[in-house]
């Protein structure tokens, strides 16, 4: 039993938040810009590389440089949406798809050809966990990603539902049209939008590193979870992402488990399939997601 | 000076035009309601002086000054309110929030105009926190309303605002559309129930082919006999008949 | 000599993979430019047709399933059946959707079908792939043996553009056009738009299976990362989009002149030294992005614009993204 929370529960926990983070980024995205964003894992990975680059220029600790990193991979965000995804607003909402997918490609390309394409890691030196009651084991990275993710998500529950930006994008993820005829600055609301889902898919790229390791296909690999987090708590609903992020994590990292025999209950080479099969029963059971997102 | 005056205003979206050149003057304190058969292009008059359709010929005044094809949330800071027919509320925000988005453009302190919102609207006070996709049609309507109001707009737009509404709660909107009016603010609105809205109306249009077919005072248009048997349902229910129609469409402008 | 000959040879290895590409570009032209479907999982079933074919015409081994020796003809004709079916999967669970869906959707399973094959490694030889999958005319002596084999896939290509060209002038293309222009009219008129989107969908799919079939026998070879799954996907799209997407001609005239781009470059990328020809190697890719980027902002009707069944080029210029646009805002509507 304390080997399954050990191995499998806390593990899993930490990969859900990690998945919500970045599914909060997708959700809001598809909700407000009404886009698939396919370049949110390579926003995710120049995050972490930001991060890299200043641990090498400073010496100091990953959550120490992250708010930096966060702003530097801000800016290169807002500078694609002026560039990439403005000039394409009016457009259906497919071109954008197929614009954010292209970026995929650029950004990643991009990303090998600064900072190549070797494995790296973050910090260094293995530390021992805290053990609890003699047998609970949790690392201190894992409880510091823990912490930092739920603080991230009050201050994103704080900007959401107090702050008149916040509040303004919740009201155009509800209605664009009627946001518009409100005299809400939408242009604005959208600038809002790129920015917390960067820092937040920023933050979850760097937790990510910290827990494993940096590498150009990481934020990638993330993209499925993440999209189907964002669909199996309802689209534009960033409590839904939450949720659904922290529920694949587990499921993820539960599947492995050896529930009946001794074997693992899934080849752990296909925990990544899990995300996939939770989100293709939502489409079929209930399209709009635990929390009744959108439909499109 | 007028508030809002349309000068022979044409237009529509895309290729297709809908107005030919429509005239409308909403004086200060008034409420000015234009009716007229389905198509006639009513909303469309509505959106026109809000910026939402191209505007081909003519002009719109605000307080006499051009605001001819300026894009809505432009239109919006200048204190010109509107509020659409349907999807004119955010569901999934609070009451207090789709107020407080009312009040988007505006960047000084507006609670104590908040608290006259919810004085005027004393059902929305009490819901204030719930989401206002789970209130009731009538009060749906007045957080569309009361969120169009926190700006204190200069006028405000109305795009029936008693569709779909039972009787008993369009008496209740229309009463409310009177207060608003009584309290300062000018109303141009569109309205399906032409003969109550024109008994609370200062002023009449009837728009047939995007363009004025009658204009008057409400009790004008109201006691005009061809106004009553074409468009009010008065008389036989001629509205429907063929021949009065033909008769209307035989007429060309006024 | 030997050097026209070395350049012959390049050329016609270029015209038979820029084959393959334009029955690749030919399925997403039924998907996405008749019918307005995203498919981001071209890769997919490029895979599951190369695997499906190699399997049953390879001789039989220790290393992987299969091993029948069949004729091409069946390995070809089961990939594309394989292909169709994966498509009906997909396509039953996501049409009904917004387009993003099926986007998600499809890149997903390209996913999972890699895991598979490098999981299972029983069936498919895991990461070491399927090796000594035949290859047609390959008894022949050089260069016969690539000259007749480029000529299989151009007669294929030919043979494909014909039956899509009539496909698009008959009743069925029509209908197709009207969806997309106008979903609710087709709609109201009794047409079974889903029904229809699906058939497109499991059509295009096909060819795509079909085009991995032939990628497998020609390269001889098929592993989980015989082409990185993304790019090939992208390149797809690319050569769509610039041929003139809904144009059939368009899409192979696209195929050819992308596929000569990418590989022209890597001639020039591979001779710069090695720590540098690893790095423009992204740059390759980063352009090829830009040039999409390029090309939907600016030049959406690509190089071949759509020619209306029945019609002259019409007012179509606009109506490739324009007509989608109805369909984006009538699925909006109808939330």
């Amino acid at each position: 039993m304390i080997e399954f929370i050990n191995f499998h529960l806390i593990p899993g926990l930490v990969l859900g938040s990690i998945y919500a983070l970045g599914a909060i980024g997708v959700t809001l995205t598809f909700g407000i810009l009404r886009f698939a964003n396919f370049a949110h894992g390579e926003t995710m990975t120049l995050g972490v590389y930001f991060t890299l680059s200043l641990i090498i220029l400073t010496g100091l600790h990953p959550l120490v440089v992250m708010p930096l990193a966060m702003a530097l991979t801000t800016i290169v965000i807002l500078g694609v949406d002026r560039v990439f995804y403005k000039p394409l607003r009016a457009a259906p909402t497919v071109v954008l798809v197929m614009a954010s997918f292209g970026l995929m490609l650029m950004v990643r390309s991009a990303i090998q050809f600064t900072w190549g394409v070797q494995l790296t890691s973050l910090s260094t030196g293995i530390v021992k966990p805290y053990i609890f009651f003699d047998a609970l084991r949790i690392s201190p990275k894992h409880v510091m990603i823990i912490i930092a993710t739920i603080l991230l998500m009050l201050v994103v529950h704080f900007l959401l539902t107090r702050t008149r930006m916040g509040k303004a994008m919740r009201a155009m993820a509800d209605s664009p049209e009627l946001a518009r005829l409100t005299g809400i600055d939408t242009e604005a609301v959208v600038r809002m939008t790129w920015i917390i889902g960067t820092c937040l898919a920023t933050a979850a790229g760097v937790f990510l590193a910290i827990d494993t390791h940096v590498e150009t296909l990481m934020g990638y690999k993330l993209l499925l979870p993440m999209f189907a987090a964002a669909i199996l708590g309802g689209i534009g609903r960033p409590y839904g992402a939450v949720a659904g992020g922290l529920i694949i994590g587990v499921v993820e990292e539960l599947s492995t488990y050896a529930w009946i025999g001794d074997g693992p209950l899934l080849n752990p080479g296909y925990k990544a399939g899990v995300a996939f099969a939770i989100m293709v029963v939502m489409l079929i059971w209930r399209p709009s997601g635990l929390f009744r997102g959108r439909v499109f | 000076m007028p508030v809002l005056q349309l000068e022979s205003v044409s237009g529509g979206y895309g290729e297709t035009e809908i107005l030919h050149g429509t005239n409308m003057v909403v004086e200060r304190d008034q409420i000015v309601t234009i009716i007229g058969p389905n198509g006639a292009g009513k909303s469309t008059a509505m959106k026109a002086v809000f910026g939402l359709l191209n505007l081909t010929a003519g002009r719109v005044l605000l307080n006499g000054k051009d605001i001819t094809n300026t894009p809505p949330e432009k239109v919006v800071s200048l204190g010109v309110c509107y509020v659409p027919q349907t999807a004119n509320i955010f569901p999934n925000l609070t009451v207090q929030e789709n107020l407080e988005m009312g009040a988007f453009v505006r960047r000084d302190d507006f609670r104590p105009r908040l608290q006259e919102i919810y004085q005027m609207f004393p059902p929305l006070w009490e819901k204030r926190r719930q989401a206002a996709g789970t209130l009731s049609g009538g009060q749906r309507q007045m957080v569309a309303m009361g969120k169009a109001l926190m700006l204190e707009p200069e006028i405000l737009l109305l795009d029936e605002p008693t569709a779909g509404l039972s009787p008993k709660f369009r008496g209740e909107i229309f009463q409310i559309v009177k207060d608003i009016n009584k309290a300062g603010t000018p109303i141009l609105m569109v309205e399906q129930n032409a003969k109550q809205s024109l008994k609370i109306a200062d002023r009449g249009y009837v728009l047939v082919d995007g363009q004025n077919r009658y204009e008057g005072t409400g009790q004008e248009l109201l006691s005009d006999p061809e106004v009553g048997e074409m468009f009010l349902g008065g008389g036989r229910s001629a509205a429907e008949n063929g021949p009065s129609e033909e008769r209307s469409s035989g007429e060309g402008t006024p | 000599m030997d050097q026209f000959y070395g350049i012959f040879l390049y050329i016609v290895a270029l015209l038979t993979m820029g084959g393959i590409y334009a029955i690749l570009t030919l399925g997403l032209n039924i998907q996405w430019g008749f019918t307005g479907l995203f498919n981001a999982g071209i890769a997919g079933f490029l895979a599951v047709g190369a695997y499906t074919s190699a399997l049953l015409t390879t001789a039989a081994s220790e290393r992987h399933i299969g091993g029948l020796e069949a004729p091409y003809i069946v390995g070809l004709g089961a990939a594309m059946v394989t292909s169709g079916i994966i498509a009906y999967v997909i396509g039953k669970i996501c049409i009904r959707l917004r387009s993003d869906y099926l986007a998600i959707a499809t890149i997903g399973i390209a996913e999972i079908l890699r895991l598979v094959v490098k999981n299972e490694t029983w069936a498919t030889n895991g990461p070491r792939g399927v090796s000594m999958v035949p290859k047609p005319f390959e008894t022949l002596p050089e260069p016969y043996n690539q000259i007749c084999f480029l000529l299989l896939i151009l007669a294929t290509v030919g043979v494909i553009y014909l039956l899509i060209e009539r496909a698009r002038r008959s009743p069925w293309g029509r209908v197709m056009t009207a969806i997309r222009e106008n979903e609710d009219a087709a709609r109201a008129a009794g047409k079974d738009v889903e029904r229809l989107r699906i058939e497109a969908f499991v059509i295009g799919s096909m060819l795509m299976g079909l085009a991995g079939g032939f990628m497998a026998h020609y390269l001889k070879f098929i592993g989980p990362n015989a082409t990185d799954p993304l790019t090939s996907t992208f390149l797809v799209w690319v050569m769509l989009t610039v041929g003139g997407s809904a144009n059939n001609k368009g899409a192979i005239l696209g195929a050819m002149l992308i596929w000569t781009v990418w590989s022209a470059t890597e001639i020039f990328t591979s001779r710069l030294p090695e720590e540098l020809a690893i790095r423009t190697a992204y740059i390759r890719i980063f352009l090829i992005g830009l040039l999409l980027q390029i090309i939907l902002q600016k030049f959406s009707k690509g190089i071949l614009p759509e020619q209306r069944p029945g019609g002259q080029s019409t007012a179509a210029g606009q109506s490739t993204l324009a007509g989608r646009s109805t369909m984006a805002g009538s699925k909006k509507d109808s939330t």
